[in-house]
């Protein structure tokens, strides 16, 4: 459940946002513009110490504001690691030293080699980059190298290398991150399908009227609300753990898979063009989908943790590891 | 849409769970992992008496009417526990779960005394005649009639089919069409209490696939039933019936129908050399278990809140009979990887009877495509 103050400062930021992720600016930020004024915008907010404690100057939201807002970020498709920089922040918090207020990207250690990271979502505005070393962390300054709309390999440079200390899974948390920005971002979709198919006619009806096409959104509409329960899922409890995280990208991604099917079934030849907004969410959709563990990973980890669980009732196993709390 | 937020099972809800756990480790112990797969289509009248005895049955129901007065997440806790382990509840679930909501909501109040304390005490079964002959998925062109008489009671002529549990059931509650024509459609259905051991009524059961026989064909001729045989107002039964399906389409039994047969093969597994497929199909199905209960579980919450969750209950029942289905599917396409001597007869018992039954989970209680059709109008589309 998000807490009051989460729940206000989601009602402001889904407004602002609406006003500032136009599809045209999107656009302009894909093709390379930089999100200057958006970012200085968000600074102003406070949304960046959003999940800090209060007693350390920042907002002192729960974690599960953190994935309602992640939600709110894929729906507008907010072109930054918003939701990596309010994580990241959170968890190096702790160590007290001052870290400007850039974009920050969480690398999951499977997406470094050599330097250059495998393509990460939303990394290309990216300025710093939180990577995992073992019992600590460190920033890192990151630099966009090669980028296919928001998403980039980043160039890591350890030169301005900075050690906090203690754990996460920083895979399990970008697990959980693209999670939710993919729940929120086919929320969109649907409503976006489910308008299309009210407002295009053939054979002299609307679209939505046909009953194929009506059980073809029927099945969208479920997977978008699966997704958004199993982000919810990914944020329950006060630390994100690779159990629930996992269980929260494989279904979202699952979700993806289909609903963006639908999605572009039912808007035909103009759904895959450049000029009709879906593609916008589509090519998000499928750059978290490529992120952050695959499907099949989780199900290997879901699976394999389910076999050394010694619950002899699945019902247990999923109540005691994989539930709200 | 309603948005379905993540919700705990308060912990009074979660504290009758080890009480429940132990009532019904004892009744299934020994039964067969086959007859455990039977889920809710296992019938077993002693076992329902025993729930009843231990305050098992009518939990939301009021202490007045020999419920428990507690809330629907204790419901939640017990349907659960009684479908995860298998326990034969074919018997009071029924009752349990629509009639004696139903009764409480549009009865009278001799009609909520005189059925639902027998109920609760699990001595008192219900099914429930909606479908017939001519009318499946659409439900509005019944023809089973009821002709009012002069004595204020009621003639009854027709059929309803696949009634389950008709054939061990005291009392139906039909609807049927008390005024007008089929071509009025909603207009002039009702629901009758129908005594099954009045003259007229006759019952035949119907084997299923498996060779069970849980669903059975009623016939009435002449069958004279008194003025209080009708629940709530006549004409009124179509809107009782709607409200009457969603209790019935979110809850765990749309979900839970493959669990014994999945923990069983869980056992099966372990300890054994095992390739990626069979463990990546398990996360996935474990995935999906755990999204699946938290949305059954928000709309629990949601529905005891007071709100109406049609759409959100006919999404629930269409991913859960789905996932219900997948798994035996899964388990069959996997094969079994497991060296001979610890291959064993009941499990491929259990497997073949939950896949030969499994496309009935996704036809009772209304089939995917009206489900889809529900949604769809939900969302906007027309
Ligand atoms: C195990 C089991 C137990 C049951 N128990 C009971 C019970 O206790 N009481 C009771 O009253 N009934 C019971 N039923 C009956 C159940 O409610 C019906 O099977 C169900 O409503 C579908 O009706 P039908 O089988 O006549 O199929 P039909 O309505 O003939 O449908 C056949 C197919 O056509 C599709 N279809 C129908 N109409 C449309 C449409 N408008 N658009 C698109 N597709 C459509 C359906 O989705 C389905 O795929 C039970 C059924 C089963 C399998």
């Amino acid at each position: 459940m998000t807490s009051d103050v989460g729940a206000m400062i989601i009602e402001t930021l889904d407004r602002m946002l609406a006003d500032a992720c136009t599809p045209d600016q999107v656009r302009r930020w894909n093709a390379g513009d930089a999100p200057d004024a958006l970012w200085d915008e968000l600074v102003a907010l406070g949304v960046l110490h959003a999940l800090v404690p209060e007693e350390a100057g920042g907002v002192g939201l729960t974690l599960s504001d953190l994935g309602e807002l992640a939600m709110l970020f894929g729906k507008h498709l907010v072109p930054l690691p918003l939701a990596d920089t309010i994580a990241a922040r959170a968890l190096v918090a702790p160590g007290g030293t001052t870290v400007d207020e850039v974009p920050i990207v969480i690398v999951p250690a499977a997406a470094i080699t050599q330097g250059t990271t495998l393509p990460l979502p939303l990394a290309r505005y990216a300025r710093l980059a939180l990577v995992d070393e073992g019992d600590s962390f460190a920033l890192v300054a990151a630099a966009a190298e090669e980028s296919v709309g928001t998403a980039a390999r980043i160039h890591l440079d350890s030169g301005g290398h900075r050690t906090f200390s203690g754990t996460a899974d920083l895979l399990a948390t970008a697990a959980a991150l693209r999670a939710a920005e993919t729940a929120g971002s086919l929320a969109a979709v649907l409503a976006m399908v489910v308008g299309y198919a009210g407002e295009r006619s053939q054979f002299g009806k609307p679209l939505g009227s046909f009953q194929a096409i009506q059980q073809q959104i029927a099945v969208l509409a479920e997977e978008s609300a699966a997704a958004t329960m199993a982000a919810r899922i990914a944020f329950a409890g006060d630390r994100i753990d690779a159990g629930r995280a996992g269980v929260a990208k494989l279904r979202t991604d699952a979700a993806a898979r289909r609903g963006l099917a639908i999605a572009h079934a039912v808007t035909g030849a103009i759904g895959i063009s450049e000029e009709y907004d879906l593609q916008l969410h589509s090519r998000r959709l499928i750059d978290a989908r490529m992120a952050a563990g695959s499907e099949t990973y989780w199900a290997e980890r879901i699976g394999r943790a389910r076999l050394s669980a010694p619950e002899p009732l699945t019902l247990d196993h999923v109540r005691t590891a994989l539930a709200g709390r | 849409m309603t948005d379905l937020p993540l919700t705990d099972i308060p912990a009074e809800a979660e504290a009758i769970r080890p009480k429940v756990r132990a009532l019904i480790a004892d009744a299934v112990a020994g039964r067969s992992l086959a007859s455990r797969a039977r889920s809710w289509q296992g019938f077993d009248a002693d076992f329902s008496r025993a729930l009843g005895k231990a305050g098992l049955i009518g939990l939301t129901l009021p202490p007045a009417y020999g419920g428990q007065g507690m809330g629907a997440f204790a419901r939640f806790v017990v349907v659960e526990e009684l479908l995860s382990a298998g326990a034969p509840v074919a018997a009071h679930w029924i009752a349990d779960r629509q009639s004696a909501p139903l009764l409480l909501k549009f009865g009278t109040e001799d009609q909520r005394q005189a059925h639902i304390p027998a109920i609760c005490r699990g001595e008192r079964f219900f099914c429930i005649g909606m479908s017939e002959p001519g009318s499946g998925s659409d439900l509005a062109s019944v023809r089973t009639r009821a002709e009012p008489q002069a004595d204020g009671g009621w003639i009854l002529n027709g059929a309803k089919l696949w009634t389950t549990n008709a054939q061990h059931a005291h009392y139906m509650i039909a609807l049927v069409r008390t005024s007008g024509s089929v071509d009025d459609r909603h207009r002039g259905l009702s629901q009758l209490i129908i005594d099954l051991s009045s003259p007229g009524v006759s019952v035949r059961p119907i084997a299923d696939i498996a060779g069970d026989e849980h669903f059975c064909e009623v016939h009435f001729e002449d069958v004279r039933l008194p003025a209080d045989a009708l629940v709530g107002a006549e004409g009124d039964g179509w809107r009782q019936v709607t409200a009457e399906l969603a209790l019935e389409r979110s809850g765990p039994e749309r979900i839970y129908s493959s669990l014994v047969l999945l923990d069983a093969w869980v056992e099966r597994l372990r300890g054994v050399e095992l390739g990626s497929a069979a463990i990546q199909a398990l996360g996935r199905l474990v995935a999906e278990l755990a999204v699946l209960r938290a949305m059954s579980i928000s709309v629990t919450g949601l529905l005891e809140a007071g709100q109406s969750l049609v759409v959100e209950a006919s999404l629930i029942k269409d991913l859960g009979t789905g996932f219900e289905q997948t798994v035996p599917q899964l388990l069959i396409e996997l094969g079994d990887a497991l060296p001979p001597e610890r291959r064993d007869e009941d499990y491929w018992q259990a497997l073949r009877y939950v896949t030969q039954m499994s496309p009935s989970f996704s036809l009772r209680g209304g089939t995917r495509e009206i489900l889809r059709g529900i949604i769809a109008k939900g969302i906007g589309l027309k």
